[in-house]
């Protein structure tokens, strides 16, 4: 297990820096920079040159990866061109507001798959199973944002029980921060969990079909003892799989639920830096949210081992 | 009075204050009064009673919150072009020597008055006395020059996004504390003009390098905090050398989504919507008493920027046959839900541009003349190209209109989507290689770029450029409108790009926020006469 836990942090490290190369490449390559967005259409070419040299926008791209690379080995995020704030504590505070939502969205969705996926897996030839998987197909079609604009519609317009958008920091008032969460992360919580719902599902109908069930059957278990004792274990793999993915995508990814709550997340910033070509900030985000995909994934295969012994053994 | 009959009264009381506060109509006031009991003829008096004062009474709210779509992506307008910067803090936080009032009059700022030279070279402001700047430092003659000297050098810190407002100017002299003495090597009629923009804003050398964070100017309100894609919030400064501000607390939130905009309306978490992102989002404000729908004047030239020297489209009559594909009331009622009015130059009806003639009838919609046009150009099955910004609604919804237009006339549209990033990359600079592309130029008196053959629409015309000149120069206001009227006339005759309309400036307040203007054609959004009735 240490073998394999030093090997894999091998893995995680080479990938990162596999990563940052490529993300500075991929993020120098847009066409366009800070020193046009910020001069706007009535400044003169050479203006423009003056201030891309007082950025240092004319260094070559190898020595602006040292100087970003090197940076972020020793901490420093660097500095906003665009707002000329430190990126650190600017990822940071939007980091409260996203990673706060993403777990409660993914508790949202667990709430809503792992009941409704086991009943729809485990009575999939009956109507009730039929029905839960058809309402969780339902929910798969419909749009994060539409959910998120009739949520609005019905509790902040209507009922006037929840705030329509906007947050409020933690730091200021800790219940009014949890309240303005609950609408977006209900409308990005049960689309996911009907998405989880169908690979819960399947999970369970796939175990039911293995031959140790069976052979719990022929012991005498009941169907429901045969799933607690040996299935659910089982069938929790691929499950643990879509919800890593789902719970990073959920990290940046909500950004169109960001901009229907007006939320100021991580995905709102990603989205405006990309457009003022705000390059630094966009690399320290991609770079993060990449350490952050790739410390998921060890996570997820470490669990793997921890709920499989054949995984286990086989390495 | 026993309890129930106590609590009765406590609750008819909260909702007249709900019907005064403007949190429900007279309609829903009358039938909540009806729920508790109180018949119609009584509760119809007891409203009339509370809302009766002909002058609106002022209410103790002290804080307003204005939804707006751009958010400022620095706080220093002398370091970064972004509208928004300069819509917010301009006279409100920043002040420059002169304004521009609802009218688009030139007025007093921070110099009270000024002389100017019979040869229109020599500007001799005097200044405002017992100002201080948010940060405790006094203002004076120095300030002046301070700033006007590092807006006009751009290779001091920052680069100023509008140096070219300063070309004209050779010198910048301290005369006393209180007078500023600023020459120029010709008169320029839109100099003066100029300096009411943002980029022309008088700011403190002690605090001047920080601004971008912490903005610190002399006017009304003193900053208090941006929170980004969040909020930026301002607070009444007591020691303001003016008229001082009504409330005491403004708050700007930034809300980019229209839907999210209309539901924190709907739902009162806003005062006032700053400026609507698509007009369409007014029409449920519109019927709704709660609310107030402000129309700005016309604003903008939303038009086709043509690339005069790209192909086919150097001629002339290609271009002419491409302006009379394009029908103006389409554009209008497609785009703008008909909130603008159709121009025909590069001027828009405002008190901003005073030189303003109508040119509409130059290049007028007629697809038999198009097609004539481009027979009598000999182009058969001509493709063009078109540079859109997926950033802008209006340029999204406008390649729609564009495309089935000349197709009509047997042109095709290759579109090619991009950034605003990449249009000012490789449209506005670097290669400018494009054929057409649809874009809102938003600055006022903006014509004198028919003048740079660089300039990304490529109008080499040098006759034009040297009238463009002797009109900014003309001391005289009759003769300067002729020399305008002549170029806009030019500039159509020529049809060297195809302007289409300009839009008006909307907003939507509650219905009790008062002194709420769309500032006619002045840069900011003034918050200073705000209050709620």
């Amino acid at each position: 297990m240490a073998l394999l836990v030093t090997s894999r942090l091998a893995a995680l490290v080479a990938s990162l820096f596999a990563a940052s190369i490529l993300v500075f490449a991929v993020v120098n390559l847009l066409p366009g920079d800070v020193a046009t967005s910020l001069l706007g259409v009535n400044a003169t070419p050479e203006n423009i040159a003056i201030l891309r040299h007082q950025l240092g926008l004319d260094q070559p791209v190898w020595l602006r990866y040292l100087d970003w690379i090197g940076g972020l080995l020793h901490g420093d995020f660097g500095t906003s061109l665009l707002s000329r704030t430190p990126v650190a504590p600017l990822i940071l505070s939007k980091a409260t507001v996203s990673a706060p939502l993403a777990l409660l969205s993914a508790a949202i969705a667990l709430a809503v798959a792992i009941p409704a996926g086991v009943v729809a897996g485990v009575r999939y030839r009956s109507l009730s199973g039929a029905l839960i998987s058809a309402l969780s197909l339902g929910g798969i079609a419909i749009p994060g944002f539409w959910a998120g604009l009739l949520l609005a519609t019905v509790f902040a317009v209507q009922l006037r029980l929840l705030p329509a958008g906007g947050f409020i920091d933690w730091s200021e008032d800790p219940v009014a921060a949890f309240r303005s969460l609950v609408l977006p992360a209900t409308a990005l919580g049960l689309v996911q969990g009907a998405v989880l719902t169908r690979y819960v599902r399947s999970a369970v109908i796939d175990v039911q079909r293995e031959d140790f069930i069976r052979t719990a059957r022929a012991k005498g278990l009941t169907r429901w003892q045969a799933l607690r004792r040996h299935g659910f274990r089982n069938a929790a793999i691929p499950v643990i799989t879509v919800l890593g993915i789902q719970l990073t995508s959920l990290l940046v990814g909500a950004i169109v639920i960001e901009n229907v709550f007006f939320l100021p997340g991580l995905g709102r910033l990603l989205f405006q830096s990309v457009l003022n070509r705000d390059l630094i900030v966009v690399e320290d985000l991609v770079m993060l949210l990449t350490t952050v995909v790739l410390v998921v994934n060890f996570a997820t295969d470490i669990s793997y081992r921890l709920l499989d012994p054949r995984i286990r053994s086989s390495r | 009075m026993d309890e129930q009959e106590l609590r009765r009264d406590a609750e008819v009381v909260r909702q007249l204050e709900r019907l005064v506060s403007g949190r429900i109509t007279r309609r829903e006031a009358l039938r909540r009064l009806g729920i508790l009991g109180i018949s119609l003829p009584a509760a119809s008096s007891l409203i009339a009673a509370c809302t009766s004062s002909s002058t609106p009474q002022v209410s103790t709210k002290t804080k307003a919150i204005i939804g707006i779509v751009q958010e400022p992506t620095a706080l220093d307008p002398t370091a970064a072009a972004t509208a928004s910067i300069y819509v917010l803090l301009r006279d409100n936080v920043y002040e420059g020597l002169v304004r521009l009032d609802q009218n688009g009059k030139i007025v007093p700022q921070l110099a009270k008055s000024w002389d100017v030279s019979s040869d229109g070279t020599t500007f001799t402001f005097h200044l405002q006395p017992g100002v201080t700047f948010h940060d405790g430092s006094s203002f004076t003659a120095q300030d002046v020059k301070f700033s006007w000297d590092r807006a006009k050098d751009p290779t001091t810190k920052p680069v100023n996004p509008h140096a070219d407002y300063f070309q004209p100017v050779t010198s910048v002299t301290v005369v006393d504390d209180h007078t500023v003495k600023v020459v120029l090597s010709q008169y320029s009629d839109n100099w003066l003009f100029h300096m009411t923009a943002g980029a022309a804003i008088i700011v403190s050398p002690k605090t001047a390098a920080t601004n971008a964070t912490v903005p610190v100017g002399t006017g009304p309100f003193k900053f208090v905090t941006h929170n980004p894609q969040s909020n930026l919030t301002l607070t009444r400064n007591d020691s303001y050398w003016g008229s001082k501000a009504k409330l005491k607390d403004v708050e700007f939130r930034f809300i980019t989504d229209a839907n999210a905009m209309n539901n924190a309306m709907q739902a009162g978490d806003i005062d006032a919507i700053g400026q609507v992102g698509g007009p369409e989002q007014v029409q449920s404000f519109k019927s709704n008493q709660n609310f107030k729908v402000i129309t700005g004047p016309p604003a903008g030239k939303t038009m086709v920027s043509i690339n005069n020297t790209s192909g086919p489209l150097a001629d002339a009559r290609v271009r002419q046959a491409i302006y009379a594909a394009i029908d103006r009331k389409a554009w209008i009622d497609g785009i703008v839900s008909g909130y603008a009015v159709p121009i025909g130059s590069h001027a828009v009806p405002n008190a901003g541009e005073p030189y303003y003639v109508d040119e509409t009838g130059v290049n007028k919609f007629d697809v038999q003349k198009a097609k004539q046009l481009l027979a009598d150009a000999g182009q058969t099955n001509l493709t063009v190209r078109l540079a859109q910004i997926t950033d802008f609604p209006y340029a999204v919804r406008g390649t729609d209109v564009l495309n089935s237009e000349l197709k009509a006339i047997g042109v095709t549209l290759k579109v090619i989507p991009m950034q605003f990033s990449g249009w000012l990359a490789q449209v506005f600079l670097g290669s400018q290689d494009y054929d057409l592309t649809i874009i809102n130029h938003t600055e006022e008196r903006d014509i004198g770029n028919y003048a740079l053959p660089k300039y990304y629409w490529h109008v080499n015309n040098p006759a034009l450029a040297s009238q463009l000149k002797q009109a900014d120069a003309e001391t005289d206001a009759g003769k300067r409108k002729n020399l305008y009227t002549a170029i806009q006339k030019t500039l159509a005759d020529n049809a060297y790009n195809a302007w289409v309309f300009a839009g008006n400036v909307l907003g939507v307040t509650k219905h009790n926020l008062q002194g709420y203007s769309l500032q006619g054609v002045a840069p900011s959004l003034y918050v200073g006469d705000l209050y709620f009735s």
